[in-house]
């Protein structure tokens, strides 16, 4: 009877969340307020003499909770990645990879989107703030490839796909912030992520070259004359000059993180700082633009954290009543075995990922799904690696699709949802390929955390 | 009496060696040991609270027990720290006398007591090791300026050495040890270090552990909670407290020798630090434990009680025991 | 633009509740810069001075800290807190306006009120014994961080009323004078 209750209590607090997720109020304050009202609730039934494990003095513990939250050092490098990130979107180098990338790839079908490939993968230094990196090719490179002739669902898809490839490449806030809930080092998991993010650009260099060559109507070549005019000397002096500055400051962060010179929040330190001295560079870093990147970083890592705060009040209730085990012990008695679990997970994470964001589904969900690893005896580094893997296709995958959304932001009119749920297909299917071979060969994301020590 | 069921956020792992199952043994204690009217739920750290805000939790009611070392609080009741542990402070033997026989439970309880808080004595570890160092470490030189990690007033005579003491991230302990951020660490007794897995990444492995020669771990009750309970439950805790803390202990004396076999199969290089050394450690805790004396009155009663405690059990040591 | 002098009041509160939010969470906006700095300071004195200062790193997460909860109610205001747009897409100017009315009265100001009375708490504790870090070398005066934990919370819960006021004006104000987009 006992239990009865508190089971009954637990449901309607994933149903009443659900319904009110749906209603559009901020995710943090639904979460935190369905935590505090079946608190109230708690309180309410007790009161009446029933047997109920959570009341509002267990929502109280979320000021301790809170608390260890601000005094950890897991989470401080957060805001500086982010500070980062926003710092080199101002500093303009992303135009001249462009360019660099037009001049050099002109001629080559296909040369722009391999180029804008290439741009994601080095953008992965502006550390998975996707927004920014998917309208800054939106803005860049859509016209340039449109202009270039080629079919407008090839180049939205290839923007959309690898604007997303920095939330995976490290450093990347994301993986900030599942190194957090799932208790790892958080230089273990860049260093995790290096080779997976490496075979998904892979994969997508390889579909862009194979899909241009058998249908070259997909990307004509760039005329040469129009832009990339100038020898070759020239070209490798303007790429070279592109492609150092971020390829400098990855290899400061990664760096200082593999190499030992610094912990995390340093190296992220020297990366907010390296980025700061880019734009100084290359624009002349004003006061303006330091505020603006400062309030930028103020108010991305205040609605990460609100949804951090929220998911820790609603666990809480959900903990005290119960509510945990009950996930725990119903997903451990699936008749899969560990790798049918695993792979149940991950079709989990898909699909919450075609409704929800990264955030939310890492707030939300991993810490749920920690112990259940923990039990199976699961490779720790691996599975965050699968779930990186799920959530960087969720901003491919419509209805809720950030990407999306930020590149139909910018892009040019005539360009809408169809052309981009039609545009992205091939690179989701890219990415399920991807997954797969993370799934099979766990080597690829283990093998680099082990070979360090 | 009426049924209690308390809620008891742990500091450590359940899992872990001796110090978790220390607990779990105290649990498993109380639900075997002949009463249906009490029992303790077990968090392991983080379920409820972080380990290091047990005390506020506990304190303000919103969760009747926790279970940790007493030094966590030293931030709030400096004090604290003598009852958990102190550099050159007595093993776990001594401990229980003082504790039990020598007016140490009572100045606990009386040091609690204006925050709310009912301490049992719940726990007792042998020596912890002294750590784990990168480079061997012969004189007083090779202190100087190396990054370690090193908790309470062991990290700060190390400071006054010349060491860099540094805060990280649990989790990343290990990546700093293995990539050299920092050069050394201490976390525990030689089977729980084992777990952590510093063996990889560090060779040299040093004792005695001066800092932390036995520990003492406590059980706190909210006091309306402990009130709630009859006074034949307060003792039938109490009881399971002393029984696992003698469990813990022992568990803990005989597990500590297999750990140093599996080091050494690890390539691991067992050390014992020089006399010099040791004389030098002893002499900056005197100093630095006679500071901490000074800035705070409850400390210095606190601690004059364990020293007169020793003082007095001192000749009968002496002669007592062989060596 | 608002019909009732009610709606005109409700509105003013909340632009005056906004400007507080704002005016406070950009001042705190300040603390990453600063912070940037400290993190390079701590890496220059370990190389180049060849020591640490626990004082330094305890100050990383205290600037942190303070940061991200003086964000709470400044991103509020600036309305940049995630939501699932799935459906908030197809309702009505009315319609969102209910939402966040209800949301703000019966899901964040509770949340805000309730976890700034067991702030107040935390901090009073903290304040009595005039906690300090419970590394030797560590910060006096944690009480502070534990006040901006506070202070956070309380500027949360006025935040809560003043998108409420907003949402009010708006339900007040008739459908067909009402200004496009948020203000
Ligand atoms: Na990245
Ligand atoms: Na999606």
């Amino acid at each position: 009877m006992e239990l009865d209750l508190n089971l009954v209590l637990v449901l309607a607090m994933f149903g009443s969340f659900v319904v009110l997720l749906a209603s559009g109020y901020p995710v943090a304050w639904v979460l935190a307020g369905v935590g505090v009202l079946f608190a109230l609730i708690g309180e309410g039934l007790g009161a009446l003499g029933y047997w109920v494990d959570a009341d509002l003095l267990t929502v109280g513990l979320l000021v301790e909770r809170l608390y260890g939250t601000m005094s950890s050092y897991n989470l401080v490098p957060l805001p500086l990645f982010i500070f980062m990130g926003h710092m080199l979107d101002r500093s303009g180098i992303a135009g001249d990879l462009l360019r660099a990338m037009q001049s050099a790839l002109a001629g080559v079908s296909g040369g722009l989107a391999l180029g804008v490939t290439l741009i994601g993968l080095l953008l992965a230094a502006s550390t998975g703030i996707i927004g920014a990196s998917v309208a800054l090719l939106g803005t860049l490179a859509l016209p340039a490839m449109l202009e270039d002739g080629y079919q407008p669902e090839f180049a939205v898809g290839t923007v959309a796909a690898a604007g997303c490839l920095g939330i995976l490449v490290p450093p990347s806030i994301m993986l900030v912030l599942m190194a957090d809930q799932m208790r790892l080092a958080v230089g273990d998991l860049f260093l995790g992520a290096v080779l997976p993010g490496l075979v998904l650009s892979g994969l997508y260099l390889v579909y862009i070259l194979l899909a241009t060559r058998l249908r070259p109507g997909l990307a004509p070549p760039a005329r040469r004359g129009e832009r990339g005019e100038g020898s070759p000397a020239r070209i490798s002096w303007q790429l070279a000059r592109a492609l150092v500055p971020p390829l400098a400051l990855i290899l400061a962060v990664l760096g200082s993180i593999f190499a030992g010179i610094a912990s995390p929040s340093e190296a992220a330190g020297v990366g907010a700082a390296g980025a700061a001295a880019l734009a100084l560079w290359r624009r002349g870093l004003d006061r303006e633009t330091l505020r603006d990147v400062s309030r930028r970083t103020a108010r991305t890592t205040a609605f990460i954290f609100a949804i951090l705060t929220g998911a820790s009040c609603f666990s809480v209730v959900l903990r005290a009543l119960g509510g945990d085990e009950v996930i725990e012990s119903a997903v451990t008695s699936l008749p899969f075995g560990p790798t049918g679990i695993v792979l149940f997970l991950m079709a989990l994470v898909f699909a919450l990922g075609f409704f929800l964001d990264w955030i939310e589904i890492t707030l939300i969900v991993l810490p749920l799904v920690y112990p259940i690893t923990q039990a199976l005896g699961v490779d720790p580094i691996w599975f965050t690696l699968l779930v990186a893997v799920c959530l960087q296709t969720s901003f491919l995958t419509p209805p809720v699709g950030p990407a999306l959304f930020y590149l139909q932001g910018v892009a040019p009119p005539g360009i809408g949802l169809p052309q981009l749920y039609r545009g992205v297909l091939p690179f989701v299917f890219l990415q399920l390929i991807g997954l797969a071979i993370l799934f099979a060969w766990p080597e690829l994301a283990t093998m680099l955390p082990q070979w360090a020590y | 009496a009426e049924r209690v069921r308390l809620r008891v956020q742990s500091g450590f792992q359940q899992n872990m060696p001796v110090i978790g199952e220390m607990l779990s043994r105290v649990a498993e204690i109380v639900e075997t040991g002949g009463r249906d009217d009490v029992r303790l739920r077990l968090y392991d750290p983080g379920k409820l609270v972080p380990t290091l805000q047990i005390f506020d939790a506990v304190a303000s009611g919103k969760i009747e027990a926790g279970w940790a070392w007493p030094g966590y609080w030293m931030g709030k009741i400096p004090a604290m720290t003598v009852f958990g542990s102190v550099p050159f402070g007595p093993g776990a033997d001594e401990y229980l006398a003082w504790l039990y026989a020598g007016g140490g439970l009572e100045l606990w309880r009386e040091l609690y007591a204006p925050h709310g808080v009912v301490p049992i004595p719940c726990g007792l570890l042998p020596p912890e090791a002294s750590g784990w160092f990168a480079r061997p470490i012969e004189t007083a030189e090779d202190l100087r300026g190396l990054k370690i990690r090193y908790a309470g007033l062991g990290g700060k005579v190390l400071e006054r050495l010349g060491a860099s003491i540094t805060m990280l991230a649990g989790s990343d302990v290990f990546p700093s040890l293995e990539r050299g951020v920092i050069d050394a660490t201490e976390f525990s007794i030689p089977s729980v270090d084992r777990e952590m897995g510093f063996y990889k990444v560090a060779k040299h492995y040093y004792f005695p552990g001066w800092h932390q020669p036995g520990s003492v771990m406590e059980l706190i009750v909210h006091r309306d909670s402990w009130e709630r309970l009859s006074p034949a439950q307060q003792r039938y805790l109490e009881n399971a407290c002393a029984a696992g803390a003698a469990w813990g202990l022992a568990r803990g004396l005989a597990t500590q020798s297999e750990a140093l076999d599996f080091f050494r199969s690890e390539g691991v290089i067992l050390h014992r630090w020089s006399d010099e050394l040791m004389q030098l450690f002893r002499r900056v805790s005197a100093e630095v434990m006679e500071e901490a004396s000074a800035s705070d009155p409850d400390f210095r009663r606190v601690w004059q009680s364990l020293q007169d405690f020793r003082e007095r059990q001192a000749e009968w040591r002496e002669l007592a025991y062989p060596e | 633009m608002n019909g009732s002098p009610a709606g005109r009041t409700l509105r003013r509160l909340a632009d005056a509740i906004d400007a507080l939010s704002t005016r406070v969470g950009e001042a705190a906006a300040w603390m990453y810069p600063v912070l940037v700095a400290v993190l390079i300071a701590n890496v220059g004195l370990r190389y180049g001075l060849g020591r640490g200062f626990i004082e330094l790193e305890e100050l990383q997460w205290h600037l942190f800290a303070a940061a991200f909860l003086l964000g709470f109610a400044y991103t509020h205001a600036a309305d940049e807190h995630v939501r699932v747009d799935l459906l908030r897409d197809r309702q009505s100017e009315r319609t969102r306006a209910w939402v966040d009315l209800l949301g703000a009265l019966f899901l964040l100001l509770p949340f805000a009120a309730i976890v700034s009375y067991y702030g107040y708490d935390f901090f009073w504790r903290s304040w009595s014994l005039r906690e300090r870090s419970a590394m030797p070398s560590g910060l006096p005066a944690r009480y502070l961080i534990k006040g901006v934990l506070l202070a956070s919370m309380l500027l949360l819960a006025v935040q809560a009323l003043g998108s409420a006021s907003r949402s009010a004006a708006r339900l007040l104000a008739p459908p067909a004078r009402e200004p496009e987009g948020d203000a």
